[in-house]
């Protein structure tokens, strides 16, 4: 269903609203031009907003967190349940990655009680991008810089005002909370907002093209003609394993039982994001590594991507968000990696 | 069953790291209950030729030293080396860029020649005798030790990071050094710190060493990124690299 927002009220009081009695997740702007995925508490007009390209923090550091507590020996080991979220402001390359989390984490027994529980308590409001960073390059791995499903509810700025779209039957009941403010959507608008996406689809696509890249090609066949290319070596030689790529990725989901000691002294045992650029991350007991050089290494992230993920998922297991481009400490940019394979298989 | 029994002892250095273990206050009563301490300079008057456990902490830097390591490696069944001094020479590796006479003429002055004050190149304990284990640091991150005490009395592997600082960093939020024009040694250093100094605002010393595998090509390229040269990076080395083999 789609409304657009009554006469004499606002996009804030729509938000203030559907996030009322809610933990409210939003993005901040930042000082670098950039936006910040931060726990604003409450929505908060003029501070709050609903950005116009996706936040610096992957929106997975709220389902699948950095580092969660898994059990500990003797003592309290409860935690305390999780309250109900609204993260506004999701944009689709973040959301569609959920994709790749909900199979990982849900669908591949036995699921993760952890996760289920952080998407069931989280509702999201994804919102076009109105404007895009050098580095995106959505359109090229067969996204597009609005989201099409998986919202429970979805906004859509248009120069002539806002679309309000449900995208679930809980974003239904959460949009009821908004029901004075909102009236269904005329057709004008909504061809409005169809306008403005193709504009915006088709500037990403063109700031791809300068880097060589397109909708449609094949990183499938690439990757899997790549192996014995010596771009790996060359491209690896860059990389300091700082891990930064798999961290701020929207869709890298490995991660590490590690045993330690909580706050009150007990072994307790915890599930940590892990990089599978680490020389000791294929390492297996006896010692044996499976990937001891990085250049393997390398090559196995982008073989993940874009070979294992569409023979499992029909999905490449990138969103071209190009939070990688800008994190790497060596400069390696996903961009140069798959025009280079895609020209040489 | 026994608790292991510990000693301690002590070479070249500021004895900073032993300090840092008397610093664990409440936790030290923990970690106690796991082991049987039977020497230990800073904290006990007692003194012991049998122990399971020898924690060594120091460099090697004259004749008798090295006599004196050998025993004390002889009955232990794990000797762990206890600091950057220990695990790579640390700070006193400085001495090795100079000729060792010039070193005791620029400490002693006249009386430098003077027989007690022989000195040899600093070397780490693992150039002398097996080092079974390496707790990194300059100095020691105190938690990190409990830690591997821990996983020793337990029979387990401590799990001892062989990632870049530059890890920590990016999982702290911290603002990469290099964006402040600054030359950081996180790239080529081995995490487990949590990166202290760059979340305080300073650049890596490097004082836990190299990661097993540094990438000396990918350190070239970050200093050209950001208009740096080799060179520059060498000098902040000297301070705790130098002559410094990559670390295990």
């Amino acid at each position: 269903m789609r409304y657009q927002i009554a006469s004499g009220h606002s996009i804030d009081d729509v938000l203030c609203a559907i996030s009322r009695g809610r933990v409210v997740y939003a993005l901040e702007p930042s000082d670098a031009g950039q936006y910040h995925l931060v726990r604003a508490e409450t929505w908060q007009p003029g501070t709050s907003t609903l950005g116009s390209f996706r936040p610096v923090e992957p929106l997975k550091s709220l389902v699948f967190r950095p580092r969660e507590f898994l059990g500990q020996v003797g003592g309290n080991g409860e935690q305390p349940a999780m309250p109900e979220r609204i993260m506004i402001g999701v944009k689709n390359c973040d959301l569609s990655a959920l994709r790749i989390h909900d199979h990982v984490m849900l669908k591949t027994e036995p699921a993760d009680p952890l996760y289920a529980e952080a998407r069931e308590k989280t509702i999201l409001v994804s919102c076009d991008c109105t404007d895009c960073l050098e580095v995106c390059f959505c359109p090229v791995v067969g996204e597009q810089p609005h989201a099409k499903e998986g919202f429970d509810i979805n906004v859509s700025p248009t120069p002539k005002g806002y679309v309000i779209e449900t995208g679930s039957e809980r974003g239904a009941r959460v949009l009821e909370a908004a029901r004075d403010l909102l009236q269904p959507a005329g057709d004008a608008l909504v061809q409005e907002r169809d306008k403005s996406r193709a504009a915006m689809y088709q500037r990403v696509v063109d700031q791809a093209a300068a880097k060589g890249l397109r909708p449609g090609m094949d990183f499938k066949k690439a990757i899997s003609k790549s192996f014995e290319s010596k771009l790996w070596e060359d491209f690896a030689e860059d990389c300091v394993e700082c891990g930064a790529c798999n961290f701020c990725c929207c869709t890298c989901h490995c991660f590490l039982l590690a045993d330690g000691r909580g706050a009150s002294g007990a072994p307790e045992r915890v599930k940590l994001w892990d990089s599978c650029l680490f020389k000791n991350f294929a390492r297996v007991a006896g010692g044996a590594n499976m990937r001891p050089h990085r250049a393997e290494r390398l090559l196995n992230r982008f073989d993940k991507k874009f070979n294992f993920f569409p023979d499992v998922l029909k999905t490449y297991a990138c969103d071209g968000c190009g939070r990688c481009v800008e994190a790497c400490t060596g400069k390696i940019d996903i961009r140069d990696v798959l025009k280079r394979a895609v020209d040489e298989a | 069953m026994d608790k292991p029994r510990v000693a301690i002892f002590d070479f070249a250095c500021c004895e900073g790291c032993q300090l840092q273990i008397v610093n664990l206050e409440e936790e030290l009563l923990d970690v106690l209950t796991l082991i049987q301490p039977v020497e230990w300079r800073e904290a006990l008057s007692d003194q012991s030729d049998t122990y399971d456990i020898a924690i060594v902490e120091g460099s090697i830097t004259r004749p008798e030293d090295e006599e004196k390591l050998r025993e004390i490696r002889a009955p232990a069944a794990i000797l762990i080396a206890l600091g950057a001094c220990a695990t790579m020479g640390g700070i006193n590796k400085l001495k090795n860029n100079f000729a060792m006479d010039e070193v005791r003429a620029e400490v002693y002055g006249k009386d430098g020649s003077m027989p007690h004050l022989n000195t040899l190149p600093t070397r780490a304990l693992d150039e002398v005798v097996k080092v079974d284990l390496k707790i990194h640091g300059c100095p020691i991150n105190n938690r990190e030790f409990a830690y591997i005490l821990r996983c020793l009395a337990l029979g387990k592997t401590p799990a001892i990071p062989n990632y870049p600082v530059c890890v920590e960093c990016k999982m702290r939020g911290t603002v990469c050094r290099y964006e402040y024009n600054e030359i950081c040694l996180g790239p080529v250093t081995r995490a487990g710190c949590n990166a202290p100094c760059p979340s305080a605002g300073f650049w890596c010393f490097g004082c836990r060493g190299y990661v097993d595998d540094p990438n000396v090509q990918a350190a070239r390229e970050v200093m050209e990124h950001y208009g740096k040269t080799m060179d520059d990076l060498k000098s902040r080395l000297l301070l705790f690299g130098s002559g410094q083999e990559p670390t295990s």
